[in-house]
């Protein structure tokens, strides 16, 4: 049988970085264009974003990605 | 919540009550009441546009301005919309299994304890298809609600 892979989680920083930018919720999810729901789930880790969201994300706070958003394999 | 959040929650009320309707139209008490094939055509069209005028209707009040009646989603109201569609469909599947299961059951254990229902009346036919076909939409609309209320956070 072939051994299952662990599915890992993907943490984020984003509630620090936008509390340090002086940005609301809705403000990111204006800038990203999303919802301000969806930027809730996102940083209480209960919906993961597509690739093009998290780079959208990542940009809008100038950061490098694994600065906001990092691979927990054992997750 | 949001708009595609207060959609869904309009259209699964709308859909419900579309439904009680038809259930009100085709049943008494348990049993379907035989019909003609004219009064089965007009209530198929009355169904099918109530569904088509209250969509519109609902989709016209919760569209954000600008948006031409079309609710704002973005990737996540998609990706729980797809999901809520394939809980559909996987309910449609299995509704239809249960009719050809139950066919065969009636053909192959003659006299057997199922609940019998006469697919060979076009009334019942029409109600257990039509019903399938509102039901997996309430479906939808349901496991729509439930992804968003399960992702539901307080900030």
């Amino acid at each position: 049988m072939a051994k299952k892979t662990p599915k890992g989680r993907v943490n984020n920083r984003i509630r620090e970085l936008r509390n340090e930018a002086g940005l609301t919720q809705a403000a990111l999810a204006l800038s990203v264009g999303a919802t301000r729901q969806t930027i809730v789930a996102i940083e209480q880790g209960k919906y993961a974003p597509s690739l093009e969201l998290a780079f959208r994300i990542v940009r809008a706070f100038n950061e490098d990605f694994e600065a906001v958003f990092q691979f927990d394999p054992l997750g | 919540m949001t708009r595609a959040e207060k959609y869904s929650t309009a259209s699964l009320i709308t859909s419900a009550l579309i439904f009680w309707f038809f259930q009100m139209r085709m049943l008494d008490g348990w049993e379907v009441v035989e019909q003609s094939a004219g009064a089965l055509v007009s209530l198929y069209i009355t169904i099918v546009i109530l569904f088509i005028i209250s969509e519109a209707i609902i989709a016209g009040f919760y569209s954000g301005p600008g948006q031409g009646g079309e609710v704002e989603k973005d990737e996540r109201d998609l990706l729980i919309e797809k999901t809520a569609e394939q809980n559909s469909s996987w309910f449609t599947i299995a509704a239809i299994n249960i009719l050809i299961i139950h066919l065969l059951a009636n053909s192959f254990f003659e006299g057997h304890a199922f609940p019998r229902i006469d697919l060979t009346s076009m009334s019942t036919l029409f109600f257990v298809l039509f019903s399938i076909m509102i039901l997996s939409t309430i479906i939808a609309r349901a496991s729509t609600l439930g992804y968003y209320i399960a992702q539901r956070v307080r900030s």
